[in-house]
């Protein structure tokens, strides 16, 4: 009896381990998204060359990762459906 | 008053007036471009002003203004003329009338106006580029109309061709 449950309680702790590895993933793309968007802003109100330069370099920056962490919860999502 | 209807440009539809009409943005788009075109579509559509003409960039006023900026003569790209006569092209275009739309559209189009310039229009430019490739967005409802002419065509010249040969 006890055997036969066993697979099931396996399978929610690895159900819950993967949603939190979702929702962790989700988190941190919504922070990347909004420190871009800071970047972008701190770009487009600067006057100096130099700033705006590695203001528009960071925000890019902060998109690719954002996007590989919303591929990373799309691709885990998938995984347990 | 619309001067500029001969050369085939579209007034806006929905509520407007005739003083209106003259004085607003017009889109120039890629007719024979099946999303360009749904663009247009849901432009006209959500136009709640009533001022955004839209016109081909296969029609004499496109070729015109074309021809007058020499940055958008060589490159494929949709253009937005504003009010006083500026004339932005690629991505700009795009998202000028996305504002134009307002609501959250305008805060789509103004985020994504703090990317940088160049990174947007290489995007514009390599959509643009491979457009006949995003089979998703499908054939719009004209495409629909020109293959449903051309069947009836078909079937027409078909029995035509089996009645001569009996």
């Amino acid at each position: 009896m006890a055997s036969s449950r066993m697979p099931d309680t396996v399978s929610k702790q690895d159900r819950a381990k993967q949603a939190r590895k979702r929702s962790t993933s989700s988190t941190l793309a919504v922070v990347f998204v909004l420190f871009a968007t800071l970047a972008g802003v701190v770009a487009r109100e600067s006057q100096s060359a130099r700033i705006v330069w590695l203001a528009q370099t960071s925000m890019m920056v902060l998109l690719l990762l954002a996007l590989v962490a919303l591929t990373g919860a799309i691709t885990r999502g998938k995984n347990r459906s | 008053m619309n001067a500029l209807s001969p050369d085939g440009v579209h007034g806006a539809i929905g509520k407007r007036t005739a003083s209106r009409r003259g004085g607003g943005p017009l889109l120039l788009f890629d007719e024979q471009c099946s999303i360009c075109r749904r663009l247009a579509l849901l432009l006209k559509q959500r136009d709640c002003v009533g001022t955004l003409r839209i016109a081909p960039l296969q029609s004499v006023f496109g070729e015109t203004i074309r021809r007058s900026h020499a940055q958008f003569a060589k490159r494929d790209s949709a253009l937005w003329v504003y009010p006083d006569g500026r004339v932005v092209g690629f991505s700009d275009a795009i998202l000028a009338s996305l504002e134009h739309l307002g609501g959250v559209w305008r805060s789509v189009a103004q985020w994504i106006r703090l990317l940088p310039e160049q990174s947007r229009n290489a995007a514009y430019g390599v959509f643009a580029r491979n457009r006949s490739r995003f089979r998703s967005f499908g054939p719009s409802r004209v495409d629909s109309l020109a293959a449903a002419r051309q069947e009836l065509l078909t079937r027409w010249e078909t029995m035509l061709s089996n009645r001569e040969n009996q």
